[in-house]
């Protein structure tokens, strides 16, 4: 793990060295979509072969950032600039395209209205919910009464009819109760205090505040300036997937706030200046470019868009070769071991050829298929 | 490889978190109605019905199947239908209808069908509780052949996770995948033999071709396999061959699954 170490001058003039957790570390995340615009090209990203070239949108461009126990830190940007995104990575709901992300301790992401289940009443969409955070029942039990009084009058009053007679606002009064009463290491919160009334929103406030002084690190996205300013001492402001600016909330709330305010104002080209946005299309290896002394794993995707491995691959061709052998010697009445031994005399060579000619002709069409959109997309 | 590991080990760290929200998935289904579960033992037993009087005493004359009566020879294999049934259907959507709500926290995704799986299998002990007092009746009594039910179930399970995997990715990406799957099951109910014998059928016998491949068919397998444990008219262990083509199609369905489910579950909430 690694430690940040503080200077800190006293009132006596005496140093002492604070030293303060690694709780996230994020290097180079990038998340990447298919922009798919036709149901055909939906159905080709299921396809293991074939045309794959659906265009791309980059929704995180490498973004690092570090943040140490006890931060609060404020994500603002114009909409669609990455910060949801961000903060699904940071709370492992969405894995990464790339990069690497080091979190120390349980995350927990507040967004309110998700996971409730309308036709059961509140008090079993609470236990529901805290279950699926993972709580024991002695734990829920413990903190049952809690969670109803922090809800509101209006929803003790409806505990134990189902959530669909709520009105919106009680809903998600009962969403942010149940999750601000887990009690995690690093708390994610995404523009859920914009919800709710005045009383209720006040409240929220509080108790995040109580979350900051107990020292637990806490992210922070919301539109509102006023908000980040109260909660948070460090800002960081993304923008079209990159880190635009990052630093004391004093440093970076001012300039956001300018740039907010005069965006209508500037030319294109001014603002992509200021947001680092290039214009052109985004590649990992641009990023590996501008990037030459980190390390290579930081810039190569992730499992999970990746084809199938060589031992994936040998595993099914051994399985369906198994498998071949064993209907054709079923249907053929001769026993496995016969099969095994004479494979021609079970499948005639005829079959193999044709069966060969079949898969060769799938693959040709899919290399057709892609070379054909390449050149339209080239005129 | 990886992948499939990956995603059984998902299933088995989350056991008890799937049973108990199965729980809550059946509460929540039949929350509206006056005789609530009840139904869902009612619903396949008005089935059981219907199949005893058209099949059983109609088409067949009250004659014997393999030696036992009609209705002691359809249950076991029925209610394993029945399940099969219910639960690949719901598998498919599981994934539409639950993601939102586990879409904001870390939720592994991939018990989604396990937990569809769970909720049904509650309905499948209450049902084969009533199928072994009907057994008793009918003067089917435990033997030792009863013990291949645990390798059958082991079965059933195996192949209705795999199963679940791929279609409920299906289904999220390609919504008509549903509709299709429902027609298809339709057609697996007649040529999995759920409520005739095809081995005591004369067209059948006189084709052993066509009856080879119907054997191919995985839902047959369980079927008649189920069938053999409670009435003991044979061991799993003598058809080597129909077990070998299972587990290998088992085996490819699990690898195709788990591969398409994690190419694929960063992205379930851009689908829907």
């Amino acid at each position: 793990m690694i430690h940040k170490f503080e200077k800190c001058v006293c009132a006596e003039g005496i140093i002492f060295i604070l030293e303060k957790k690694l709780k996230i570390r994020a290097r180079f995340l990038t998340k990447e979509y298919d922009m798919m615009k036709t149901k055909s090209d939906m159905l080709k990203t299921l396809l293991p072969f074939g045309n794959t070239n659906i265009e791309k949108f980059w929704a995180l461009k490498g973004v690092s950032f570090d943040v140490y126990e006890g931060d609060s830190v404020g994500i603002v940007g114009l909409n669609g600039g990455g910060k949801s995104t961000l903060l699904n990575i940071v709370s492992q709901i969405i894995p990464p395209t790339s990069g690497e992300l080091e979190v120390n301790g349980q995350t927990n992401i507040i967004s309110v209205g998700a996971g409730l289940n309308y036709s059961l009443t509140g008090r079993e969409n609470i236990i529901m919910k805290c279950e699926m955070l993972g709580m024991s029942d002695a734990e829920i039990n413990a903190k049952m009464d809690d969670i109803i009084n922090f809800a509101g009058d209006q929803v003790i009053q409806k505990i134990d009819q189902p959530v669909k007679t709520y009105s919106s606002g009680m809903k998600s009064r009962l969403g942010f109760s149940v999750l601000v009463h887990q009690d995690p290491d690093i708390l994610i919160i995404d523009e859920a205090l914009s919800v709710g009334d005045a009383p209720f929103f006040e409240k929220g406030v509080a108790r995040m505040k109580q979350f900051k002084a107990e020292g637990k690190t806490i992210m922070f996205v919301s539109h509102s300036i006023a908000q980040v300013e109260e909660l948070c001492d460090k800002v960081i402001w993304i923008d079209h997937g990159r880190v635009v600016m990052e630093g004391d909330t004093s440093e970076v709330l001012p300039k956001f706030d300018e740039f907010q305010k005069t965006y209508n104002k500037k030319s294109k080209a001014e603002r992509n200046k200021i947001t680092h946005d290039s214009g052109t299309n985004f590649t990992l290896e641009e990023l590996r470019e501008a990037n030459p002394d980190e390390p290579d794993r930081y810039f190569s995707k992730r499992l999970y868009d990746k084809p199938f491995s060589w031992q994936t691959w040998t595993a099914m061709i051994f399985l369906m070769y198994v498998l071949v052998l064993t209907i054709a010697a079923s249907i053929k009445n001769k026993s496995i071991l016969f099969a095994l031994i004479h494979p021609l005399a079970i499948i005639s060579i005829r079959t193999v050829i044709i069966f060969a000619i079949v898969v060769v002709a799938m693959i040709l069409a899919g290399k057709l298929t892609r070379r054909n959109k390449e050149r339209h997309v080239m005129d | 490889m990886k992948e499939v590991w990956l995603v059984i080990k998902e299933q088995l760290t989350n056991l008890g978190v799937i049973n108990r929200l199965a729980k809550y998935d059946e509460k929540s289904t039949f929350q509206a109605h006056i005789l609530g579960n009840i139904w869902q033992i009612l619903d396949p037993l008005i089935n059981i019905c219907i199949y005893w009087v058209v099949f059983g005493m109609i088409l067949y004359g009250n004659r014997p199947m393999d030696g036992h009566p009609y209705i002691a020879w359809l249950l076991p294999g029925y209610i394993a239908w029945q399940f099969m049934r219910s639960e690949v259907l719901g598998a498919s959507r599981s994934m539409v209808s639950r993601v939102q709500m586990v879409s904001k926290m870390q939720f592994p995704v991939s018990t989604i069908p396990s937990m569809t799986l769970a909720n049904h299998l509650i309905n499948y002990w209450w049902m084969l509780g009533i199928t072994v007092l009907i057994e008793l009746k009918y003067g089917v009594y435990p033997s030792a052949s009863w013990i291949q039910f645990v390798y059958y179930f082991i079965c059933m399970i195996a192949f209705l996770y795999s199963v679940g995997l791929i279609t409920s990715t299906f289904t999220v990406v390609v919504r008509d995948f549903h509709t299709l799957l429902n027609s298809m099951m339709q057609l697996m109910f007649w040529v999995s033999g759920t409520i005739f014998n095809m081995n005591s059928n004369n067209v059948m016998n006189s084709h052993p071709t066509i009856m080879k491949i119907i054997q191919i068919n995985p839902f047959y397998y369980i079927i008649n396999g189920m069938r053999q444990a409670f009435l003991g008219t044979g061991w799993f262990y003598q058809d080597p061959k129909a077990m070998i083509i299972f587990w290998s199609i088992i085996g490819l369905f699990l690898i195709i699954g788990s591969h398409i489910h994690l190419k694929f579950r960063s992205r379930f909430i851009d689908y829907i």
